[in-house]
């Protein structure tokens, strides 16, 4: 890859799962099936009960916003046009638990961030991958949900 | 593990030197290892070849690079310590085990590096913990660099405690003023108003330009040995009371803390307190790992010198600044002297013990603490006195 292109996804075999479901439009976590516990990042083990045995479960490609960042001065050539840009972390409710989720952070300025924020999944397919941003669930759509 | 004193006074400071601090050294940071080696044996009162135990930085100059350019005749102790800039000041417990164990008899720590203008600090490409996590799910969204990591973990104190910018800021002019005292620091003629805090640049939301730390040239050494040895020292030795290391949960990645705010220290402190017999409110000042103004009050809060939530109000009004309530990083930090990775923390707490700062000495000194961050939350705490 040239030093300008973005940086995608490299697509580590143990996150595998994750990209064949954001792929498809599904958001998926681990969650481990001997004690149920959801976690995120992906662990080789439960941290709750050392079980290996894992499923990739689906959760409801919603969340709130817990913190993030505006990014105005990025190391990175292939996001030299992009800033301001807002990267947060968020909170999304999947049965068995709560994991926190990385992506960026679309649909109003970044100013007018706050935690707490509902925001949807929004998936983008990139060569093997797949990026999954957020972006700020609107009015009309809160009510229907 | 509380209670366990075992470590106690098991090192001594004999010997601290540093190269100049500038933003172009125009030498090799291995040609600024050698010149703050030999300016801490020559403070310790002893023959650099005397040195057989080495404290190596996982990125940085190599047992073999002093081996060969300080004609150390053996190295019988070198352990690599990979915890970041956390890895100064636990270096401290690993010469500890070392002297115990009499396993080496002067040991060399040391940091050297050209952070300012050798490849550029801020330019390249993060690495450390977790990476197939990062290549996977952060720097695909344009997230790669300390700064914005931790201007997350600030985001999320400024909404659950209400820390404010001018709280940050205050951090900020508080390292400068110490600066401004200190002619080995960066920023020594620099002064630095509220006014210029908040109108500076935004780097990583909340952070600003002025609550990041400078990328700086240069290089620090200390000399450790037993107690024992420390008495035939040219100056008066400092002790580390205690020293313990910590580690987050989730210690590779932010994602996958139940306790957002939990950090390596968090843990080690108690342990570094109990095997010290000291606690918080027996510290003249503490030497605070500053990579960002948040961090700084973060560490003071996990150490224990105020609840959490309370290290805003406790930066306040100057109170760690010159002449303040409870000084910390009288030489001006990360922030404001120079980005030595920590170890400067250690050679500038080494001298307020023994009284030589001139005009920026504590009028009292008996026991400064020192802490270390590194690769998402390692820490490390030593207590550090006469
Ligand atoms: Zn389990």
């Amino acid at each position: 890859m040239t030093t300008t292109e973005r940086p995608r996804p490299a697509g580590y075999d143990d996150h595998r799962p994750f990209w064949d479901g954001a792929a498809a439009g599904r958001l998926v976590v681990q969650r481990c099936t001997q004690c149920g516990a959801v976690r995120w990042p992906p662990r080789i083990l439960c941290g709750a009960c050392l079980s290996p045995e894992v499923e990739w479960v689906e959760a409801t490609p919603t969340g709130s916003l817990f913190t993030w960042t505006v990014i105005h001065h990025t190391t990175l050539a292939g996001f030299k046009d992009d800033p301001p840009y807002a990267v947060g972390l968020v909170e999304v409710t999947v049965a068995g638990g709560l994991v926190r989720m990385l992506g960026g952070i679309r649909g109003c300025a970044p100013s007018e961030l706050q935690v707490g924020m509902a925001l949807r999944a929004q998936f983008e397919v990139v060569d093997d991958g797949a990026l999954v941003n957020w972006v700020l669930v609107g009015d009309d759509e809160r009510q229907e949900t | 593990m509380s209670g366990d004193v075992g470590l106690r006074d098991a090192v001594a400071v004999i010997g601290v030197g540093e190269t100049e601090y500038s933003k172009r050294s125009g030498q090799s940071p291995v040609a600024l290892a050698v010149e703050a080696s030999l300016a801490a044996a020559e403070d310790a009162g002893i023959d650099i070849r005397d040195v057989d135990g080495f404290l190596p930085y996982a990125s940085g100059i190599t047992t073999e690079d002093m081996m060969a350019n300080l004609s150390l005749r053996q190295v019988t102790f070198a352990p690599t310590i990979r915890m970041g800039g956390a890895s100064a000041v636990a270096g401290l417990l690993y010469a500890a085990l070392a002297l115990r164990a009499g396993l080496a008899s002067y040991i060399l720590l040391l940091r050297a590096r050209n952070g300012s203008s050798g490849p550029r600090v801020g330019d390249r490409r993060s690495t450390g913990a977790g990476e197939e996590f990062k290549e996977d799910f952060e720097l695909p969204y344009g997230l790669n660099t300390p700064g914005q990591r931790y201007a997350l973990m600030c985001r999320h104190h400024m909404h659950r405690y209400g820390t404010t910018r001018e709280q940050l800021g205050a951090v900020a002019l508080a390292h400068r003023a110490h600066a401004n005292a200190n002619p080995t620091a960066l920023m020594y003629e620099r002064t630095l108003t509220m006014e210029q805090y908040l109108t500076a640049r935004p780097i990583a939301e909340p952070y600003h330009l002025f609550d990041c730390c400078l990328e700086s040239d240069g290089g620090a050494a200390v000399i450790l040995t037993t107690p024992d040895r420390a008495r035939d020292a040219r100056r008066p030795s400092v002790l580390v009371g205690g020293v313990a290391e910590g580690h987050p949960q989730s210690a590779d990645s932010l994602l996958g803390r139940d306790d957002f705010l939990e950090i390596g220290l968090t843990t080690a402190a108690s342990r570094a307190w109990a095997m010290a017999g000291l606690g918080p409110s027996d510290m003249d000042a503490a030497m605070v790992y500053d990579c960002f103004t948040f961090q700084t009050i973060q560490q003071l809060e996990e150490a224990g010198f105020c609840p959490r939530g309370e290290g805003g109000a406790f930066v306040e009004d100057g109170a760690i600044g010159p002449g303040g309530r409870f000084p910390v990083n009288t030489h001006g930090g990360l922030l404001s002297q120079a980005h030595i990775l920590g170890l400067n923390h250690v050679v500038e707490a080494t001298r307020q013990l023994r009284g030589e700062c001139g005009d920026r000495q504590l009028a009292r000194c008996d026991a400064v603490a020192v802490t270390g961050w590194g690769d998402l939350g390692d820490g490390a705490l030593a207590i550090l006195h006469r």
